[in-house]
């Protein structure tokens, strides 16, 4: 008699320790629904893991500057669609950035602004003179 | 039972009482050869490790009160009960225990790559890697 009770009791639980982790976007907090407004569209077609890493930031946030506030807010929506393949590259690459010292982290930012300033084609012209010569194996 | 117990607490000796004890007690301490020394040092040492267990079970008795509660339950057909608020307890712990790692851990990778002044494009952009090779030839 009293089993069918416990089986629900132990559901009920379960659901709440995964609304808790796994939070769809009306269960989300008013602050944490703020910062991820760029996500609040796609939130619910998240995978629990994207959730999860999403909400971290979330949580960070209030830690941040003014602009670093800014620059996350610009660039979550882009992330949130990068592959899971993508953001590990790029937190690999974040962690040799980090390891340059501080005037070659300075000068590679200040390269990528003014390779920001030039147009698509001369992007894809720098990529194309860039590449490697093809040998010719003689076929 | 009780009422002889208290008679015999209230029955305290006066100060003058325990002056002519212990007075005779310095006097005898004296005339204690070795044989009683040993003896009263063993019994001592007896009666300190018996106040340091009592001590250790007091530090100890509400836990095991819980417990013992606990068990109760069980055996009184209520270890569903029992197993629920032991299911609740884990459930909450696990929750609240990551709660509080989220906010007060460091700050995570991804939210440094995020708010870091280079943005997460320049590192997959390949035209970008060209453009720096290209600008260190020069």
């Amino acid at each position: 008699m009293v089993r069918p009770y416990l089986a629900l009791v132990m559901l009920g639980l379960s659901a709440l320790a995964q609304g808790a982790n796994d939070p769809g976007w009306a269960q989300l907090s008013e602050a944490d629904r703020q910062v991820l407004a760029p996500l609040g569209s796609e939130w619910d077609s998240l995978r629990p893991w994207q959730r999860e890493k999403m909400l971290n930031i979330a949580h960070d946030y209030p830690k941040m500057s003014t602009e670093q506030k800014q620059r996350v807010q610009q660039r979550l929506e882009n992330w949130s669609r990068m592959t899971p393949y993508e953001r590990e590259n790029i937190r690999k690459e974040y962690q040799q950035f980090k390891a340059l010292s501080p005037a070659r982290q300075e000068a590679l930012r200040h390269t990528w602004q003014e390779y920001s300033k030039l147009s698509e084609s001369d992007r894809h012209k720098l990529l194309m003179d860039a590449e490697p010569p093809e040998y010719d194996l003689g076929n | 039972m009780n009422r002889a117990v208290n008679s015999h607490a209230t029955n305290e000796l006066t100060p003058q009482q325990l002056a002519k004890i212990k007075q005779l007690l310095d006097d005898s301490a004296i005339e204690i050869d070795n044989k009683t020394l040993r003896d009263l040092e063993r019994s001592r040492k007896q009666a300190v490790a018996v106040m340091e267990n009592r001590t250790l079970v007091a530090e100890l008795q509400p836990a095991a009160t819980g417990w013992r509660y606990a068990l109760q339950l069980s055996q009184h057909g209520n270890y569903r009960l029992w197993l629920m608020a032991l299911v609740l307890l884990a459930v909450l712990s696990a929750v609240l225990g990551s709660k509080i790692t989220r906010n007060n851990g460091p700050i995570d990778t991804d939210t440094l790559v995020l708010a870091s002044e280079l943005p997460p494009e320049a590192y997959t952009d390949k035209e970008f890697v060209a453009w720096l090779d290209h600008t260190s030839r020069l």
